[in-house]
């Protein structure tokens, strides 16, 4: 689970100033929200990554292109 | 209400007919529904009978609309960011607390540290127990949500957009109104936001659609019984000579949210056009009171994607209401004075 989804996991009431759930949210929104103005229409995508897609991503790091 | 006493051979009482008690409806009288909101008007203009089964009768799906309240937990969470920056927050202050808002309103059944009793105040909940609203919609869902509000302030954060105080120096956001106009009815409503815009007074609301917005879909807000109702309201209110309104609308989709601003303007000849016309629209539903009877408006079932009563009044009389049962619950009914 990325650490987004696990923080929509849990309680709000159980954020704290410290654990910076809430600002990690909205950076983490307002970086997806530039992916988006530069063309990625996918950018804004919060589904959870199968496990397939997880293989496949864990292959790019290893193309040597 | 009165019940209804007994049917007549030119109006046969509707099999599917229950008393409005006028002490569990505040905006009912014994003449019918005295006070009307954009809601009941919608409902009474689009089809009388739809109108009797939500209003009169209370039917409602058994599940809440995820429009609805996806739409409202947004329309609340900017309501509340601008009251919040007409009081003096700083762009992230306000909104740093509309989302922790929003993400509270939609968290679930959390645990309660004991049973509640009657006439107690309720316990308080257990932090860390409950879950996050499903809303089983693969588009509008709670994180769809706080991904738009934050992409609309950031959006807007540079808007020309500028919130009206009251004569106390209040903002003019959440107002909760009601109009005495002719023939003791009651409009009533929910301002969500007054703001001025190049100079002018406007009425500012907030739409979400999992379409693209467009030139449109803007347009499809001439003629309009809300958007006519908030500036009609707006005027009489805030004694503000309010043009019309800005509709900010929302695009919801899975990898993004975007955002169009539009505006609706009213002349006076238009309100006072819509005002009559809701006026003759009321006096006609009374009358359907009266007689207890409430005509199909066949020709509106296919409306909006389909009435969603359709499944309803395509049936025998004889079994309406056991497809009603099957598909809709009946509970407390539409009230416009209950304060959202």
């Amino acid at each position: 689970m990325s650490d987004l989804q696990s923080i929509f996991a849990e309680d709000p009431l159980s954020y704290t100033t410290d654990g910076g759930q809430l600002r990690t949210i909205i950076e983490e929104m307002r970086k997806r929200r530039g992916q988006f103005n530069m063309g990625n229409l996918k950018a804004g995508n919060l589904k959870p990554v199968s496990e397939k897609q997880k293989a496949i991503l864990s292959i790019a790091d290893q193309l040597d292109l | 209400m009165q019940s209804p006493a007994g049917t007549s051979e030119t109006f046969p009482s509707s099999a599917l007919t229950v008393p409005v008690p006028a002490s569990v409806n505040k905006s009912f009288d014994i003449g019918g529904q005295f006070v009307w909101d954009a809601t009941s008007l919608s409902l009474a203009q689009a089809c009388p009978r739809k109108y009797q089964l939500k209003m009169i009768e209370g039917w409602q799906p058994r599940r809440k609309s995820v429009h609805l309240v996806f739409g409202g937990h947004y329309a609340t969470a900017l309501e509340h960011y601008y009251k919040h920056r007409a009081l003096g927050d700083t762009l992230d202050e306000a909104l740093e607390k509309i989302v922790f808002e929003a993400l509270c309103d939609t968290w679930e059944e959390r645990l309660l540290e004991s049973e509640p009793e009657e006439g107690l105040p309720l316990p308080r909940e257990i932090i860390g127990t409950g879950h996050p609203w499903d809303s089983g919609d693969a588009i509008k869902t709670r994180e769809t949500l706080i991904r738009t509000i934050i992409w609309y302030v950031d959006q807007f954060a540079d808007s020309a957009v500028k919130v009206i105080l009251d004569s106390e120096g209040k903002p003019l956001v959440e107002r909760s109104f009601t109009l005495n106009v002719d023939n003791d009815i009651v409009f009533a409503g929910h301002l969500d936001t007054a703001v001025e815009y190049a100079s002018a007074p406007y009425v500012m609301d907030q739409k979400t659609s999992k379409s693209t917005i467009s030139a449109y879909y803007f347009e499809g807000y001439r003629p309009d019984i809300q958007m006519s109702m908030y500036t009609f309201a707006g005027k009489a209110i805030f004694k503000l000579p309010v043009k019309g309104v800005i509709i900010d609308a929302a695009q919801i989709a899975v990898g993004f949210s975007r955002f169009e601003r539009g505006f609706t303007f009213r002349t006076e000849l238009e309100l006072d056009e819509w005002y009559t016309d809701m006026m003759i629209l009321i006096e006609r539903i009374r009358k359907m009171t009266s007689d207890n009877y409430f005509p199909m408006d066949r020709t509106a079932c296919g409306n909006y994607g389909g009435c969603e009563f359709r499944t309803v009044c395509s049936r025998d009389p004889a079994v309406r209401r056991q497809f009603l049962l099957a598909d809709f619950t009946q509970g407390p009914t539409w009230d416009p004075l209950d304060r959202r």
